[in-house]
């Protein structure tokens, strides 16, 4: 995991990028808008980081991007899960529950 | 993103920049499309899609800067992965890194010689404007041109000086040196006596050349006059060995063959002269010749004594083409002002006087015998060190592609888990990256502690002077930069292979029984490598082979227990009589030592690239027309043939009596007789020195056999032996004592009996026959060392190499041999399969490698001595040589095919 851009929610914003991406290949603004609606509004994604995070996961070997040309005529980069990151949002998948139902677990105790 | 597009960004930020700024763009446009629709004006729509992104270019600032990171993160954690893995095979990565440190370590201590020696200008201010002056003459009896050496035209002081005040419109100043007759200075400081080497150079000497001095003053103007002060300066390293470095030697007295010299100043270290590979201890105007001369004549005033070389420094803006043309007016009215100075000239002497003109050529480099001596015998270390490097390299690619071959489980496995096929490639790449960068620099280390060793071996003057030959920093850079190319692109190769792989195929029990194709190919490089091999083996044999030849040459005279040293009277102020009266007592006590068998004395020395000669008047010659007829001459005590062991052919030697009565008679060689007598009989015949206007006083009383006396592969020239004593010339003394017993037992009381007859004159030069022969062929003992180390290590390296490529054919067959033997084949035929796939190897090397070691020995063929009648043998011991490699190292994996366990191995499969 890359040292300089861990934060505190870090693990939550690529958890959310790579569970939008199993829906198949979007771009950067698909991936917002689908976990706004997917969470009711309730999530929305700091746009301007979420773009460092999908390069790193880029590099990671999690994700794969292609150019394309949209409808305005634009160049638009798409980005798609590749086996290793289906792997990780697996793995990222299980931590987050187990951490959360520990969490929630020891709100309702102490 | 590919590894090539990843550096792209690193180095230019601007594409990527684009990318992402394309990138937002589209996302910020989505938003405020998005706005619109939800029915806010175009304004708005922007200006909230804005505020909800944040700051764009904060985001792309970010997004680009985590792209580099992440690569020299990634770099560094491939980098350290290679590293783990290179030091898990420490075999293979000592193999490979010293294998390349060897090839380009070489290379480099050999361009660093070949740079200093051969290419290097002069340690001076602007070299390219110096040029040196020939005179044109072909050899004319003695005037300009000192016989057999057009290199070193001379030119006499008065013609220096007329040439100094013509020439100010084309040159910036015109120097002159001398180091012929007065090479040699006896120091005397504390009652110590010792030779030095001293130049004698004119007064601008110093300030044409542009060199600063260390401490004290150089060289003026001033110091041209005769009458001034006698000043000298020393040299870095002369006052370093002689004076420790003393400043208080500075504006003291020294003592010159017994005369005083102040010292005024120290020549930088880093100016060895302007000849490299001679060393000059001492400065001295030669306006001080006669003071280091007194009982001479002065050959100052001389305009027949040619002693003087000249160098100018071009004017800026003069051409070397303009300046010579200029020369073409300005020197006729200058030569002929010489003719006056002729006596008796003849009809061919002064038309080829008249054809006189003078030469320029580059003077940059200065003058160096050494260089001519070396150019070609470092061409060819360097074409050697070329082939090696090839070797290696070869050698490298096989080793590669072997790791490559064995890691292809390891890089299917790796596919199949999902890691993309550039990041295998880049892996590798960065191994191999790594190899050469280490690889590199233990070469530059290697050339750096080989080069000083190598210069040694090649010119011990070098060393001498204080030249370390360290390569400077280009060169090493270049060397560094060279393994970086080497690693890269054998790193290609097997990256590739692995980018190639089916995952697949590989992923398959290893062991298959056909022979894949990169099998084929390191048995392919393997022939390569074997083949350039046997090139490097067969030069070294030839060139050891030429080298014994050459040490066994006939010289025509005895070679061993024979004994040289010098010894110079005058400069301890003994008169010509007086020098003879010295030499004759110094011959008595030591030819009386019991060691001693006998003792010569000659003006001349023998082989030292030394001569004289003249033009000779012959009873019943007819010299060709317009020719003067030569010979070269040498003055000789009686003694100095038996001393030598140069045998009569017919008549006798002079006799002491008819020295001391100074009858005019003579010794001539084979060759004279040859010459002027053809096939009539020279006994009693006379002669003249010079052109025979007066009688011919010289009479022959005998004929001595032909022997070597310029230098071992010298031509033998007609060649007359004067008794020494007839010599107006008495400077430097060369004896010659034939020894009892082993010669350097004898020195020390030869040197108790010279410093009993006079302590002042020190024992000099002293060295055995076969020492000086040896010194002579240093050039070729340099190169066949040279070319046997490079052959040794070749033949090594194609000896693991092919160990390396048949263990692994073993391996890969395990199977099939286990097979066969379980079916009733004999462990002896498995071996003898293994053993001829590498008898395959070597003869295919051979076929390869003989027209290549053939059309080198063509090539350098100036470099071998007497071997016609050998080379068949040669070229046999050479092939039996390699293949008697190739077996030996195919004979272990051959055993261990042969004892393969057939049952053990089929169950592991």
């Amino acid at each position: 995991m890359g040292r300089l851009f861990t934060k505190p929610l870090q693990g939550a914003l690529n958890l959310l990028i790579l569970k939008a991406l199993r829906r198949g290949p979007m771009h950067g603004y698909g991936i917002t808008n689908v976990v706004q609606e997917a969470s009711d509004e309730v999530l929305e994604i700091e746009e301007g980081s979420m773009y460092p995070a999908l390069h790193k996961m880029e590099h990671e070997g999690w994700i794969t991007s292609e150019w394309a040309q949209s409808d305005t005529n634009r160049r638009v980069r798409y980005y798609k899960l590749t086996p290793k990151g289906i792997r990780q949002l697996a793995t990222d998948e299980r931590e987050y529950h187990r951490v959360s139902a520990a969490i929630a677990k020891a709100l309702k105790y102490v | 993103m590919g590894l090539w597009q990843r550096i792209a960004n690193a180095f230019g930020r601007k594409a990527l920049n684009q990318d992402i700024a394309d990138e937002l763009a589209f996302h910020l446009e989505q938003r405020e499309r998005a706005k619109r629709e939800q029915g806010f004006s175009a304004e708005d729509a922007r200006a909230a899609s804005l505020r909800k992104f944040g700051n764009v270019t904060l985001a792309a600032e970010r997004t680009a800067d985590s792209n580099l990171v992440l690569w020299l993160e990634s770099l560094a954690r491939d980098a350290g992965l290679a590293l783990r893995l290179l030091r898990k095979s420490p075999g293979y990565t000592a193999t490979a890194v010293l294998t390349l440190a060897l090839g380009v370590g070489a290379n480099t201590a050999v361009f660093t010689l070949m740079k200093l020696i051969v290419m290097d200008a002069l340690p001076v201010r602007q070299p390219e404007q110096l040029v040196v002056l020939h005179d044109s003459g072909h050899e004319f009896g003695g005037y300009g041109n000192r016989m057999g050496n057009p290199m070193s035209s001379a030119f006499s002081c008065p013609l220096y000086h007329d040439l100094s005040s013509a020439t100010t419109e084309i040159f910036s100043g015109l120097l002159a040196r001398a180091q012929g007759p007065f090479t040699s200075v006896t120091l005397t400081a504390a009652n110590e006596t010792d030779r030095v080497a001293a130049e004698l150079v004119s007064g601008n000497y110093f300030s044409l050349l542009g060199v600063r001095p260390w401490r004290g003053r150089l060289l003026t103007n001033s110091d041209n006059e005769a009458q001034s002060n006698a000043v000298v300066v020393l040299s870095y390293g002369f006052w370093q060995r002689a004076f420790g470095g003393d400043r208080k030697i500075l504006n003291q007295a020294i003592r010159l063959n017994d005369q005083p010299f102040v010292v005024t100043g120290i020549a930088p270290p880093s100016f060895y002269g302007i000849s490299l590979g001679s060393t000059t201890d001492v400065y001295v105007p030669v306006a001080m010749v006669h003071r280091l001369q007194p009982g001479d004549q002065d050959p100052l005033p001389d305009r027949n004594y040619a002693w003087l070389s000249l160098i100018a420094r071009l004017k800026p803006g003069v051409t070397l083409q303009q300046a010579q043309s200029a020369l073409g007016v300005i020197f006729p009215p200058l030569r002929d002002k010489q003719l006056a100075y002729v006596l008796a000239p003849s009809r061919g002497f002064l038309e080829h006087f008249d054809r006189q003109h003078i030469e320029l050529t580059p003077g940059g480099q200065g003058y160096s015998s050494l260089r001519e001596e070396l150019e070609r015998p470092l061409q060819y270390v360097f074409a050697m060190t070329g082939i090696f490097l090839l070797i290696t390299l070869v050698n490298i690619a096989n080793l590669l592609i072997a790791r490559g071959s064995r890691r292809s489980r390891e890089m299917a496995v790796r596919l199949s888990l999902g890691a993309p096929k550039s990041a295998l490639v880049r892996q590798l790449l960065i191994e191999s990256c790594l190899l050469a960068g280490f690889g590199g620099l233990s070469a530059i280390m290697l050339a750096y502690l080989g080069t000083p060793l190598l210069l040694k071996q090649f010119s011990a003057d070098l060393s001498q002077a204080g030249i370390q030959g360290h390569p400077d920093g280009p060169v090493l850079a270049l060397s560094l930069v060279l393994s970086l190319i080497c690693g890269l692109f054998f790193g290609l190769g097997p990256a590739f292979q692995s980018a190639r792989t089916k995952v697949a195929e590989n992923l398959k029990r290893e062991g298959a029984t056909h022979t894949s194709r990169g099998q084929w190919g390191r048995r392919g490089l393997m022939a390569v490598q074997v083949a350039l091999s046997f090139v490097l083996l067969a030069s070294a044999l030839l060139l050891t082979v030429s080298l014994r030849n050459l040490r066994h040459i006939d010289v025509g005279f005895r070679t061993d227990h024979l004994l040289r040293f010098k010894l110079d009277p005058s400069s301890a102020g003994y008169s010509q009589t007086g020098a003879a009266t010295f030499a004759e007592t110094v011959r008595q006590k030591v030819g009386s030592l019991r060691g001693v068998a006998g003792i010569g004395v000659a003006l001349t020395p023998v082989m030292e690239n030394s001569d004289g000669g003249f033009n000779v008047a012959v009873e019943g010659y007819q010299p060709p027309t317009h020719a003067d007829a030569q010979s070269r001459n040498d003055w000789v005590s009686p003694s100095f043939f038996p001393a030598m062991g140069i045998p009569f052919v017919t008549g006798r030697p002079f006799q002491e009596t008819e020295m001391q009565r100074a009858y005019k008679v003579a010794v001539v060689n084979q060759m004279f007789v040859r010459h002027f007598f053809g096939t009539r009989n020279p006994a009693g015949m006379h002669f003249a020195i010079g052109g025979g206007a007066h009688g011919l006083p010289w009479t022959i009383v005998g004929v001595v056999r032909d022997s070597e006396y310029l230098n071992l592969h010298g031509h033998i020239e007609p060649l007359i032996y004067l008794p020494y004593t007839e010599s107006r010339d008495l400077h430097e003394l060369t004896f010659y004592v034939r020894t009892k017993r082993e010669e350097r037992t004898v020195m020390p009381e030869i040197r108790n009996a010279v410093h009993r007859v006079d302590p002042r004159v020190p024992v000099s030069s002293v060295a055995t026959m076969s020492e000086l022969i040896d010194s002579e062929l240093f050039a070729e003992r340099g190169l066949s060392l040279a070319a046997s180390v490079f052959a040794l290590l070749a033949c090594t390296l194609a000896g693991v190499g092919l160990y390396g490529v048949m263990a692994y054919m073993v391996a890969q067959r395990k199977r099939e041999f286990g097979i066969r033997l379980a079916v009733g084949a004999s462990p002896r035929v498995i071996a003898r399969m293994v053993l001829r796939e590498g008898f395959a190897i070597g003869i295919a090397g051979l076929a390869l490698g003989i027209p290549c070691a053939f059309a080198a020995s063509r090539w350098g063929r100036e470099a071998l001595y007497g071997l016609r009648s050998m080379e068949t043998g040669i070229w046999l011991a050479g092939g039996t040589g390699i293949l008697l490699v190739t077996m030996l190292t195919t004979w272990i994996p051959a055993r261990v095919a042969a004892r393969i366990d057939p049952q053990k191995t089929l169950k592991d499969e």
